[in-house]
């Protein structure tokens, strides 16, 4: 069943009379109830933009968000608020997501006296509940925010987030502020409430191996769009896009001490969100491989396998300077 | 063997709160070769920054150096007057810190902060310090240097303001530069044109860089050599190929295991997506550090001798050590202990 539908989502702030600011510039996408969508790109890509909309923190500019078949894309206060129990987010600094003056049981308590969810007693229970489920003592919902370090701290905000037996969790970037052995546990946590919740994750992060370990689909996005759309062994075993190209190339791991020199880079930084091009692609000016058709035509996201889509014209015929991917 | 450009000797740093001292680096020992790179590993509050500082003598207050030695180029820096230190800090060991838009002067502009080090350090005129200067932005490759010379930091991208630093940090071709994190705050591809700069610059100046990280992967990408630190000591070292393909010491095992791995092409098809190792726990704070091994409450191998009797450091094979009883299990341990 298709729990969350998200179509042509545009996001764009206004910055005066003849610049606007397009922070998402129409992206479309389904997911399936107990599937992971993730969102990777860099820093300005929209990504943060995309969870916020989704989570109506802020207002669309055009396009739809419906969760289960129920269009929640202008939904007011009150009505939204009925809803909010079904859509949760975790962000990514766990230090600032915490009230500092709210002790760690009150803060997990608090979503549900806000949704009027259980009788007093339940609450409590089900806050008991949920320290064991993100593995926190039950002694610690005495403390306050600074006396967890930020690993704890997240573990909360998850605790905080699936209160409400939320159908759709939002993390935007939950792992990124952790130190990698702290990162670890909350990556496994996550994947361990998906499976005993049925929890459907949008996961937004930058970093391609920790999407590609926790989601089951994946949107490749650069300057507002995306560029690249698949099923997430589709996507690392045939990406079609040279951007994508670029995030794996760069991406860096212990276990390979060989491509130093040959490592395929771009140069260039992302092109400036304000008043983007419409007749261009928008990695033209990075793209090694752009001919004048990119200069002035603007490729859109086509359809090129089951599931996979791929916003480039060359997309068929480029072939991936990465050795492992060309052998696929 | 060449001498080496830095050699610490069991470095000792302690903080004293007011109420207690306590031991912030304990024991460690280091040596940076001329035209390498040593990559220092471990998580956040192992004492990694702090090494960096202790070396530069800029450690916080309250911070001191109760012991070892400090050697660059053969001159111990610990016994260094503050002056001395003030003329080779910039000139020949220089520091490219983690965000480099609290580390450049907003209100003044990219030449200024470029040139001030050539003029204080090398006596050139504000005319020669100004070629230095345009020369060191092309060097780090900026577009246009011309134009970014009369540039404020605020009007350059994060990548362009990491760049400017470096051209900082290399304008009086140190001998040693610490990165401390250098691309943390960079997005990936331009982590990537980043190291391919200090690479390439490397290859043509021999300076020897001590990069700091907490990436398993920029260690592969950059490092001939890697410390793994862990609470304040260094648990294991040796070369890079060694330390990442036969980790010794488990708390680098554990960090092999809980960095998740990106599989392309075939590899990502088969193998269904795998829980992640964990360390459990994390790392104590500054003042909790436990005596003896102080990895042991989140060591899943230790047994009663860890609890009872300091670790030696076990010569795992030539050049690669790792402080720990359980370093290669198969050999009996009287046999490889070294101190």
């Amino acid at each position: 069943m298709t729990l969350l539908d998200v179509r042509d989502l545009k996001v764009h702030f206004p910055l005066g009379p003849d610049a606007t600011l397009h922070a998402v510039d129409g992206v479309s996408f389904a997911v399936e109830e107990g599937d992971s969508f993730g969102i990777v790109g860099e820093s300005g890509s929209g990504k943060s933009t995309t969870a916020q909309a989704l989570m109506r923190l802020v207002e669309p500019t055009s396009g739809s968000v419906r969760l289960q078949d129920r269009d929640i894309t202008h939904l007011g206060g009150a009505e939204l608020r009925k809803l909010r129990h079904l859509l949760q987010m975790v962000f990514q600094d766990p230090y600032s997501s915490l009230n500092p003056r709210l002790r760690a049981g009150a803060a997990v308590r608090e979503p549900l006296n806000l949704m009027n969810i259980g009788s007093r007693a339940q609450r409590e229970r089900r806050v008991d509940e949920l320290f064991a489920a993100v593995g926190l003592h039950p002694d610690a919902k005495r403390l306050f925010p600074h006396q967890f370090s930020g690993g704890q701290r997240q573990r909360l905000c998850i605790a905080r987030a699936i209160a409400s037996e939320p159908r759709l969790v939002v993390c935007d970037e939950p792992v990124s502020a952790l130190d990698v052995a702290i990162q670890a546990q909350i990556l496994n946590l996550l994947r361990r409430l998906q499976q005993e919740q049925r929890l459907t994750y949008v996961f937004i992060s930058h970093d391609l191996a920790v999407v590609q370990h926790i989601c089951t689909h994946v949107a490749v996005m650069y300057s507002g769009q995306f560029v690249e759309k698949a099923p997430v062994k589709q996507l690392f075993s045939a990406a079609k896009h040279p951007y994508t190209w670029s995030l794996m190339a760069a991406a860096l791991s212990p276990d390979d001490r060989r491509r130093k020199e040959s490592r395929f880079t771009v140069t260039g930084e992302p092109p400036s969100p304000i008043n983007p091009s419409s007749t261009a692609c928008r990695f033209a000016g990075r793209c090694p491989f752009a001919t004048e058709k990119c200069r002035t035509e603007r490729p859109v996201l086509t359809k090129i396998g089951d599931g996979h889509e791929v916003a480039c014209h060359y997309a068929e015929t480029l072939t991936p300077p990465m050795p492992e991917l060309a052998a696929a | 063997m060449d001498r080496p450009v830095l050699d610490i000797t069991d470095l000792r740093v302690e903080v004293d709160t007011g109420r207690a001292v306590h031991s912030v680096l304990d024991g460690v020992s280091l040596q940076l070769l001329a035209g390498r790179t040593l990559g220092i590993v471990g998580e956040s509050g192992c004492g990694k920054s702090m090494t960096a500082l202790a070396i530069m003598g800029l450690l916080p207050d309250r911070f001191r150096v109760s012991g070892g030695s400090i050697r660059l180029m053969g001159e111990e820096l610990l016994q260094a007057r503050p002056a001395r230190l003030r003329a080779l800090r910039g000139n020949a060991m220089s520091m490219i810190f983690q965000e480099p838009m609290t580390s450049l002067n907003p209100v003044l502009t990219i030449e200024r902060q470029i040139s001030e080090v050539v003029q204080l350090h090398q006596n050139k005129t504000a005319a020669e310090a100004r070629e230095i200067a345009r020369e060191m932005l092309r060097a780090v490759q900026i577009p246009s240097p011309e134009a970014r010379l009369a540039a404020y930091p605020h009007e350059l991208s994060g990548g362009m303001r990491q760049r400017v630093m470096i051209a900082i940090a290399l304008a009086c071709q140190p001998r040693l530069i610490i990165a401390d994190e250098p691309t943390t705050a960079l997005d990936v591809t331009v982590q990537a044109q980043i190291f391919r700069l200090l690479r390439e610059l490397q290859d043509s100046t021999r300076t020897a860089i001590m990069l700091i990280t907490h990436d398993l992967g920029a260690v592969a990408e950059m490092a001939d050599d890697v410390a793994v630190f862990y609470a304040g000591k260094c648990v294991e070292k040796g070369q890079v190929d060694a330390i990442l393909s036969d980790p010794s010491h488990p708390y680098t095992r554990g960090l092999m295991t809980c960095t998740p791995r990106l599989r392309l092409g075939a590899a990502a098809l088969d193998a269904e997506q795998q829980e992640l190792g964990e360390i459990p726990g994390m790392v104590p704070a500054i003042g909790r550090f436990p005596t003896v091994c102080r990895f042991l409450p989140r060591c899943r191998m230790a047994d009663g001798r860890c609890a009872n009797t300091e670790p030696p450091v076990v010569r795992v094979a030539s050049d690669h050590t790792a402080l720990c009883w359980k370093a290669r299990p198969d050999e009996a341990p009287e046999m490889r202990a070294v101190r």
